[in-house]
Formats: C-alpha cells, sequence, structure tokens
C-alpha cells in the first residue's frame, strides 16, 4: 500500500502522526482514553495481581488447602536447589527445550525451501503440515500413547515386523526423553515451516532476479541470498520456541508423569505436582519464579539479538 | 526501509509467539492461600444435590439411586458428574473457593487432605442410628480422627486367573496356587513366547499401585516402626527385601513377567496376561469393560508363603465412599446429608452393587451370610477374605513413587536390590520428616 | 531485462530463465515434491491412524499385525461416542465459547492496536511495553488466584470466567498495532478532515483495511481458543456447560480400553478445526506474507 503511493512519488509519512493542524484533539483524546483506561485496568486486575500473588507466595509456605501461611523468605528457593532432583528437573527441561527447539527450526527450514520453488498443490501440503498444530494435545497424546506402548504399540509391532525385540519407549531410560522430543518435534514442525514459508516469500523478488541474472543457481541463491536474508525469523522462530518448550507440560504429563526416574521430568510438571499433590503451592509458586526467570532472560536475549541493526 | 522490516519482522514475531508460547503453554497452577467463598445458593425452588466422582460404572450406582431419592422427594434433584483423573485438580480448586459439590466419592489419598484441611463435614458418631457403621468398619479410625465418610467396603489383595489357559497349560482351573511356589510354577507354564523369546502372553502381571505391601504383609513386615505417635522409616528390612525379590523372580528367574506389558486389567482383559494380584475394585473392570474375558476369570485368595490362611493375605484398605463437603450452602449441606441417609438406611442394595464392583461387603455377620453375598461368587470370596486390617499408614502418592523408582532402579538402572532399598529407605524417611505421612493407626 | 519481467510479482523463485536449465529445474521441483509427500506422509500417518481405528471393531484393534485399512468396516464405535457424550451440545458450547473469545480479542486488538499505533499519549510507550509484558508470564504462573477471582466476583462455572481472563491478548494487540504503523496518516487526517467521528473512522476505515491480519489473527486465535484445556478443566464444573477438549480428556480416561471408541471420539473433537483451518488457510499464510511485503 504505502509502498504502492511511495512509488508515485509521494511522501508518505506513516507510524505515528505528528498532530498538526486545526483538528480539536478531544475527540481523539476521548476515544484514546476511553479505550486504554479499560485495558489498562484490565490487565492490572487480570494480570499482574495474580502475577503478584504468586511472586508474594513464593516467599511463604503456603498450602493449597489451608487459608493461613507464614513467611519463610528464602526458604522455598533454598530448598528446591538443594534438591538433586530439581537440578535434574532444570537439565531435563533446557535439555528438552534446545533439542526439541533445534530439530524443529532446522527440520522446519528445510521444508520451508523445499516449498518455495513449487506452485501447485501448495495449500493441500501446507495444510498437512499444519495439521498437528491445530490438533489438540490430548487426542494427539492418546495416539502417540498407543504408538509407543512399551509391548504392544504399533512401532513396537512395526519393528516385530523386522524381528527386533520390542523397545520400552516411555518406560525406558535411554529412550522415554527423545520419545518426546519426537513426538513434540513432530508436532511443532508445520507451524514454523509456515512461519518460515512465509518468510521466503516476502523475499523481494528484485534481489533475486538480480542474483538470477549475475549467473547464480538455484542452490546459491538459497545458502547464500535467501537463508541470511531469514536469519532475522529465525533466530526469533528459534528463540520463542525454546521460550515455549521450557513451558511444556500437557505432553509430559499425558504420556510420562515424569518418565522413569526422574527421566523427563520437566519444570512445568514439577510446579503442577508440588500444587496439587504435595498441596505445597508456596513452594510451586517459587518454582513457577525460576520458570518466570529463565522465560525473561531468554526474551531479553531475544530482543537484543533483534535491536542489532540490520538493514534489509 | 526499517520500519517495514521492523514490521515483517515482528509481524512473524508475534504469530509465532502466539501460537508457539501459547499452544505449547504448560497449564500448571500456583494458588493463592484459598479464600472462602461460600457460592451463591441455587434459585429456583429445587435443590440440587451434586455428587462428584471419576469411575462412571460406580457412579451410575449413585445416580440410580439419586433418581429414586428424587422421585420420592419432588423438591430434590440428584445431579452426578464423572471426571477422569482430573477429578481431584478440580475438588482442590472449587472446594476451598466454595464451588465444590455437595457429595464427593472419596479415595484414601485424598480424603486425608481433605479432612486434614477441614474441608470436610463431620458426621455425628452417632449417625443413622441403627446403621452400626462403626461396628461394621472397626478399623477406619473413627475414635483417632473422628467421622468423615460414609464407607463402601474394603479391599483385599485378590488373585485373579484366566481359567481357559489354565486348562490349556494343565493347570486345575478349581485349583487356583495357594503356595508362592504353587504360584511361581503357574506363572511359568502360563507365559507364552514368540520365536525370539519375548512374551507375548505374561504368566503375570501387578497391579502397580502399592505393589510391594501384599507379600510385605503376607511376610508379616510392616513400613514403618511405631513408637507411641512417632514412625520412622522401616523401608530396608529383610521382608521388604523379599518382597521386592518376589517380583524380581518372576521377572528374572521365571520370566513369568515383563512390567512393560499394559496396566493389568488392560493386559488380563485383553487376554495379553493370564494372572495377576490386584484389589479388589478391578474385579468390576473386567465385568463391565471386558465381558467376554469376564466370563473366562476365576478369583481366589493370593497365595501366601507356605499357603496357610492368613489374615495378611495382602493389603487391605478401606473403601470409601461419600463425604459431605464444606463451604457449601447450609441446606444444600442439609439435604446432602439426608440423602447420605437415604443411602445408607434405605438402599442397602446400592451397596451391594457397589460391593460388587469395587470392594467387598462388611465385616458384619448377618450381611456376610445373606443371600446377596451368598450367591455371588465374588462376594463370598470377600466375605471369606473379610479384612480385619488397614494400612498401618496413611498412604499416598509419594509412597507409591518410591516404591516403583526403588523397583525401577533395579530393572532399569541394574542397581543392587540392597542399594535400591536402602534409597527407598531414605526417601521414604524424608518423606515422613516432611510431614507427609502422618497418620498411623 | 525483459526477460526477468516476465516474473509474477509474487514469490522471487519462480522465476525461470526459461530454456536456462530446464531439466534440472523440473528434476529439482520433482525432489522436492517427493520429499515433501514423505513429510506429509510423516505427518498424516497418525491421524489417518486415528481415523482408521475409530472404524474397526474391537477384536481387530488387537490383532497383530496391524492392519492400516479397516478389515471390517463398522460404525459403531461413533455410535457409543454419540450415545456416551453429548456431542451435538459439546459442539455448540465450545463452539459458543470460542467464537466469542476470538472475537472480543480481536475486536479489542484491533482497537487497541491502533490506538497504540496511531495515537499520541502520555505514557504511552510505558503502557504498551507493560501490556506486552504479560505475554512472557506463563499462564501456570497465576492460574489459581485468578480462578479465586473468578469465584470471588460470582461467576464461577460461567462462561463469563471462561471469556473475561482471555479478552485481551497483548500478542494480538502487537500484531495489529504492527500493522496500523503501514497505515498512512494522510488517509486517516483525510477522514478527520472529512469530520468523520473518530469511531466512524475506526470502523469504517481502519477496520476493512486489516482485513489479511485480521484473517490470520482470527485462524490462529480460534484454533487457540478451541483447544484450550486448563482453564476450562478449572472452570466449568456442570456437563451442561462442558468444553469439548476437557470432556474429551475425561472421555478417554473413563474408557481408555475401548481404544475404537476412543479413537472415534477423539475424531469427533478434531475435525471441526480442522474443517475451519482448511476454509481460513489461504488466509493464514496470506496474512503472515502480506503484511510483511512492503
Amino acid at each position: 500500500m504505502s509502498s504502492t503511493l511511495s512509488q508515485a512519488g509521494k511522501s508518505i509519512r506513516t507510524g505515528r502522526p505528528h498532530f498538526t493542524g486545526s483538528h480539536s484533539h478531544l475527540p481523539q483524546r476521548r476515544m484514546a482514553l476511553t479505550v486504554v483506561v479499560p485495558a489498562i485496568l484490565y490487565y492490572l486486575i487480570l494480570r499482574y495481581y495474580p502475577v503478584g500473588q504468586t511472586l508474594f507466595l513464593s516467599f511463604t509456605n503456603a498450602t493449597l488447602l489451608a487459608p493461613d501461611y507464614q513467611f519463610v523468605g528464602l526458604h522455598n528457593f533454598v530448598t528446591i536447589f538443594s534438591e538433586p532432583v530439581f537440578l535434574k528437573v532444570l537439565w531435563n527441561t533446557t535439555y528438552y527445550a534446545f533439542i526439541t527447539t533445534a530439530l524443529t527450526t532446522g527440520l522446519a527450514l528445510g521444508i520451508a525451501f523445499l516449498f518455495d520453488p513449487i506452485r501447485r498443490g501448495v495449500g493441500l501440503l501446507r495444510l498437512i503440515y499444519y495439521l498437528p498444530t491445530i490438533t489438540s494435545a490430548i487426542a494427539i497424546a492418546t495416539i502417540w500413547l498407543w504408538f509407543y506402548q512399551p509391548r504392544f504399540g504399533l512401532f513396537n509391532q512395526i519393528l516385530a515386523l523386522f524381528g527386533t525385540p520390542p523397545i520400552a519407549w516411555l518406560n525406558s531410560l535411554a529412550w522415554a526423553m527423545p520419545s518426546l522430543i519426537f513426538m513434540s518435534v513432530w508436532g511443532g514442525v508445520g507451524f514454523s515451516a509456515l512461519i518460515f514459508i512465509a518468510g521466503l516469500q516476502g523475499i523481494p523478488s528484485s534481489l533475486v532476479e538480480a542474483a538470477l541474472i549475475d549467473g547464480a543457481s538455484e542452490r546459491q541463491i538459497a545458502w547464500h541470498i535467501k537463508l541470511p536474508l531469514l536469519s532475522r525469523v529465525i533466530t526469533f522462530v528459534f528463540v520463542t520456541s525454546i521460550i515455549g518448550s521450557f513451558q511444556v507440560f500437557q505432553q509430559v504429563y499425558l504420556m510420562t508423569r515424569g518418565g522413569p526416574l526422574n527421566s523427563t521430568r520437566v519444570l512445568a510438571l514439577e510446579i503442577y505436582e508440588d500444587a496439587f499433590q504435595h498441596l505445597k503451592i508456596g513452594q510451586a509458586a517459587s518454582i513457577a519464579c525460576v520458570l518466570f526467570l529463565i522465560v525473561g532472560v531468554l526474551t531479553i536475549v531475544q530482543l537484543r539479538l533483534q535491536r542489532s541493526d540490520w538493514e534489509l | 526501509m526499517k520500519q517495514h522490516t521492523f514490521s515483517r519482522r515482528q509481524f512473524l514475531q508475534m504469530s509465532a509467539l502466539t501460537s508457539i508460547s501459547i499452544t505449547l503453554a504448560a497449564c500448571t497452577q500456583v494458588a493463592a492461600p484459598a479464600s472462602s467463598g461460600a457460592a451463591a445458593a441455587p434459585t429456583g425452588d429445587k435443590m440440587t444435590i451434586t455428587i462428584w466422582g471419576w469411575w462412571e460404572e460406580r457412579m451410575k450406582f449413585f445416580q440410580a439411586a439419586g433418581d429414586d431419592y428424587a422421585a420420592e422427594n419432588p423438591n430434590i434433584e440428584v445431579l452426578v458428574e464423572t471426571f477422569g483423573d482430573e477429578i481431584w485438580t478440580k475438588v482442590f480448586a472449587a472446594v476451598p473457593a466454595g464451588t465444590g459439590p455437595t457429595l464427593c466419592k472419596m479415595q484414601t489419598t485424598n480424603y486425608f487432605k481433605l479432612r486434614d484441611q477441614d474441608l470436610l463435614v463431620a458426621l455425628d458418631n452417632d449417625i443413622f442410628p441403627g446403621t452400626n457403621l462403626q461396628e461394621k468398619y472397626p478399623n477406619h479410625g473413627w475414635d483417632q480422627y473422628g467421622f468423615y465418610c460414609i464407607p463402601e467396603g474394603v479391599q483385599t489383595a485378590i488373585y485373579t486367573y484366566n481359567k481357559a489357559m489354565f486348562e490349556e497349560v494343565g493347570l486345575d482351573p478349581a485349583a487356583p496356587p495357594t503356595t508362592w511356589d504353587e504360584f511361581f510354577a503357574a506363572a511359568e507354564a502360563l507365559t507364552v513366547r514368540d520365536a525370539n523369546g519375548t512374551i507375548t502372553r505374561a504368566g503375570f502381571q501387578y497391579d502397580d499401585w502399592l505393589f510391594a505391601f501384599n507379600p510385605l504383609y503376607q511376610l508379616g513386615g510392616m513400613i514403618v516402626k511405631r513408637d507411641g505417635d512417632d514412625i520412622t522409616a522401616n523401608f530396608n528390612t529383610p521382608e521388604m527385601e523379599q518382597a521386592y525379590q518376589f517380583f524380581l523372580d518372576l521377572n528374572q528367574q521365571y520370566q513369568a513377567w515383563d512390567p512393560n506389558f499394559p496396566y493389568i486389567s488392560d493386559a488380563i482383559g485383553n487376554r495379553q496376561a493370564a494372572t495377576g494380584i490386584s484389589e479388589a475394585w478391578v474385579h468390576g473392570v473386567y465385568k463391565t469393560d471386558f465381558p467376554e474375558t469376564f466370563a473366562e476369570l476365576g478369583f481366589s485368595a493370593p497365595p501366601t508363603p507356605t499357603g496357610e490362611a492368613n489374615p495378611y493375605y495382602g493389603r487391605k484398605n478401606a473403601v470409601l465412599s461419600l463425604a459431605l463437603i464444606k463451604n457449601r450452602p447450609a441446606a444444600e449441606t442439609e439435604a446432602g446429608l439426608k440423602f447420605l441417609e437415604y443411602l445408607v438406611t434405605e438402599r442397602i442394595d446400592t451397596q451391594f452393587e457397589l460391593a460388587n464392583i469395587s470392594g467387598l461387603v462388611p465385616a458384619h455377620v448377618d450381611i456376610l451370610n445373606s443371600e446377596q453375598v451368598t450367591g455371588d461368587e465374588f462376594l463370598t470370596l470377600g466375605a471369606q477374605l473379610a479384612p480385619r486390617e488397614y494400612d498401618t499408614v496413611e498412604v499416598s502418592d509419594s509412597l507409591n513413587q518410591i516404591m516403583a523408582d526403588t523397583l525401577n532402579r533395579i530393572l532399569l538402572e541394574g542397581q543392587a536390590l540392597a542399594g535400591a532399598l536402602e534409597q527407598g529407605q531414605a526417601d521414604f524417611q524424608a518423606l515422613i520428616d516432611a510431614g507427609e505421612i502422618k497418620h498411623v493407626y | 531485462m525483459a526477460q526477468v519481467t516476465a516474473v509474477t510479482s509474487s514469490p522471487a523463485s519462480s522465476t525461470v530463465r526459461s530454456g536456462y536449465w530446464p531439466h534440472i529445474f523440473q528434476r529439482m521441483h520433482l525432489l522436492n515434491y517427493l520429499i515433501l509427500i514423505v513429510g506429509a506422509g510423516a505427518m498424516l500417518f497418525p491421524f489417518l491412524w486415528m481415523f482408521s481405528t475409530s472404524f474397526k471393531p474391537r477384536a481387530e484393534i488387537m490383532v497383530f499385525p496391524p492392519t492400516l485399512l479397516p478389515a471390517t468396516f463398522t460404525w459403531q464405535n461413533y455410535a457409543n461416542v454419540f450415545d456416551k457424550l453429548d456431542i451435538t451440545q459439546l459442539y455448540i458450547n465450545t463452539g459458543y465459547v470460542t467464537i466469542v473469545k476470538t472475537s472480543l480479542m480481536i475486536y479489542s486488538a484491533a482497537l487497541l492496536g491502533y490506538v497504540f499505533g496511531k495515537f499520541r499519549f502520555w505514557g504511552q510507550d510505558f503502557i504498551f511495553y507493560a501490556v506486552l509484558f504479560t505475554m512472557i508470564i506463563p499462564f501456570e504462573v497465576y492460574v489459581i488466584p485468578l480462578y479465586q477471582m473468578m469465584v470471588f466476583a460470582k461467576i464461577g462455572d460461567t462462561y463469563s470466567a471462561l471469556i473475561l481472563p482471555h479478552m485481551l491478548s497483548a500478542y494480538a494487540i502487537f500484531l495489529f498495532r504492527q500493522f496500523m504503523f503501514t497505515i498512512p496518516n494522510e488517509l486517516i487526517d483525510a477522514a478527520r478532515i472529512d469530520s468523520a467521528g473518530e469511531w466512524y473512522l475506526f470502523h469504517r476505515i481502519i477496520l476493512p483495511l486489516c482485513g489479511p491480519v485480521l484473517a490470520t489473527t482470527v485462524s490462529f486465535y480460534f484454533m487457540w481458543n478451541w483447544n484450550d484445556f486448563l482453564w476450562p478443566l478449572i472452570v466449568i464444573t456442570s456437563s451442561k456447560r462442558a468444553m469439548l477438549p476437557v470432556a474429551l480428556a475425561t472421555f478417554v480416561e473413563q474408557h481408555g480400553t475401548d481404544f475404537g471408541m476412543v479413537m472415534a471420539g477423539a475424531t469427533l473433537a478434531v475435525i471441526p478445526v480442522i474443517l475451519i483451518f482448511i476454509g481460513l488457510q489461504r488466509y493464514v499464510v496470506q496474512g503472515i506474507a502480506l503484511t510483511g511485503l512492503k
């Protein structure tokens, strides 16, 4: 839109307007007030206040069912960090987040580049890749639990067809986490791929044309032009995927509940069980704070990476 | 222009952030101290009594009784809601906030939590005169902790076996094993393997809930040492060692048990396992979910080490029925109490039906000899195993986790039995120290 | 140059220098298709398997080796699901809540995006970043206090409690704000000169311009709201107001052994979202791409 206009030679200002001229500002002020003030109230009441309560809780020994509690300062934090299980939980969650994201992003990139040159049948194919993303977690978990059943599941039946003994998948120390990761990658690759596809489509054709004129092959174009141009998007998708993966819960809760000997125990599960099994919401709140902190740090990293100057 | 790259970049950012962060969002919760807010009393002329439970087959009986009750009392409506595993999340969120049900089916571990937090209405000790509930259920801890829940029955451990498979391998279906040795031999004989040596039909499958208690109690072991009201962990004992060895032998020596098989009710129901030792309620699952296999099944007392009849056939615990939930409008709680009375005094048939799928009849002479019991194979067995003992300590999910972890350490990590038990001992003691195992009977 | 302008206005890579590498080009595309189709097969397989199992009778599900297509086709599983679950009611409930939530979310996001993007007022940046900040707070961090507020306001177990905490979405606001930056101020000034009221301006001029973003956000949020699990789990207790994902979870737990029926239930739960996505998917990618294009 604005580009067409600018090509027409007019200099168009976009972004926020400077209110010049003799228009009265009152109607605008009124609108701004009517819109922004309720929004502020909304966020204060329905977000900041409950979050504040949680932060507050993390310094108490509150329990889920009882109304009274006492301040215990940093006791909760000391407790969780001195438990070896918690350190394992941190490691598990980090491992899961990074591996899943790396695999998902890498595969998604590959898929996006494969999609790039083709035109026909794209709609249907894209939809198929996107299917896992739009399906609810419980439906997916039900299917994959059957795939992974340690003795009679579909995967083991397929192995049996090849004469291989069954693998205990979700019951096995070595395979439980990889099984979860595999399922998550399957579930997440379509979504990231879609973003990358859109990103690729947004690359100005003039750049590619110029390269072609200069005699570059498709592969060279892909590697030396498109990929670097996508790097912003890639970074972004990568970091936000990691943020999301750190919060993984439903898959673990539905499939392994922390897995054999805590090998798939993750932060969010720990929060849930502390709150609902051990009824220790003070402690659960402190773990939530740790999670919040990690997510915050990652977000800052992402913002920094994007602030770096990168003219396109 | 910088503006546009900013927009595209940020747009993509938002799209991804939206779906990734939100779609993958965890669903865990952190709570603030419970606020007491009584929910608004139901308007309209009908008083609705809500009952929450988790097993549809069982809740059907309550609904049927409820409908009959509503027919007699036109201003009352009984509504039964069944939830899955998530019921306790709902209960813990709703009950302190005052939006819980009138009555709720109880389960031992969560019953303790609710009772201790004063979220159940205490019932008078001489409630429902003429029913002799205390006499029928002597070991419920009434004197110590008060009366908060109508009992439904008592569970025992039972031995389930597939008679058709018995015949197949030449065992007598009318004479199930009574000693451990016979039991091991039978399990071994019933196991079927494929060409690669992988088990295709297991001779035995266990019920993974507190499995070690069965052999432990049979051997006369105890999981805690008592000193008045104080308890210390007693996990690392010769009896416990033998109890674990029971399962390890099945797995390694007789190779009749593969812990990777589906849950006992699915395994036996789908004919993937031949025998099993489980809590009595699993009987009800076979009856309702696997009727064809159920016709082939036989039930008996679990085998004991030496074969002699033993009050400690295995773990026994109370099946708790409905409890009255607090924080509801007084009129509703009142109506709930009346419905409970109706159930206990006038609807003994519901009790039998419930016993038939979930537990065994109370240890009371006149009921044990009644036709309803003697005419039913399962109830007769239950009456014979009429339990008198109860868990010595209140059990919890964490204790079950410790038991499971100990077994997994041996089977998956290859730890030695002694070392694994030592770790279990340490973990259990930590649990006691943290105050999670509070009550001793 | 002339050769190259044969290019279409869309994506760059369809540029073909005809006659230059025709053979290799075609081969590459074929290879692309091949790999993508194999990949699509992997994506699709679990769904196909779910779909196929839902039509198998119980005996066939346990059989070994597993059959891909049902040897005996039966509708019984679906009949059983309809018997045990009030599917129509679930569809209506979930549909109603999703539509209301999504509409409110998108409308408010457009409005707030417009105000944050095109207006100037004191504290604007700070407020905006404060709103943005809520995005990174994981939901589990504030779920229960939120629930207790709902109870306190006496709206527990109502649709209002379901909708209220998710009425505004910081992401969507951000999206729309970014989009607003691309709308030329002159357009707005011109409308104001014509004495268009501020609200008229928003509804009649700004909103229609947001087409692509609207489509994209509607698709995303519809799907997300439909699949919402935790909040409906806690808030809704009566079965007549039950939501589909929660009901499905309970259903699976109750009847896990009847696998065919479980798969039928899962299929029924998944189909509406898929259908909607088929309808909107063109806009989804268009929306993402269009907004980013100059």
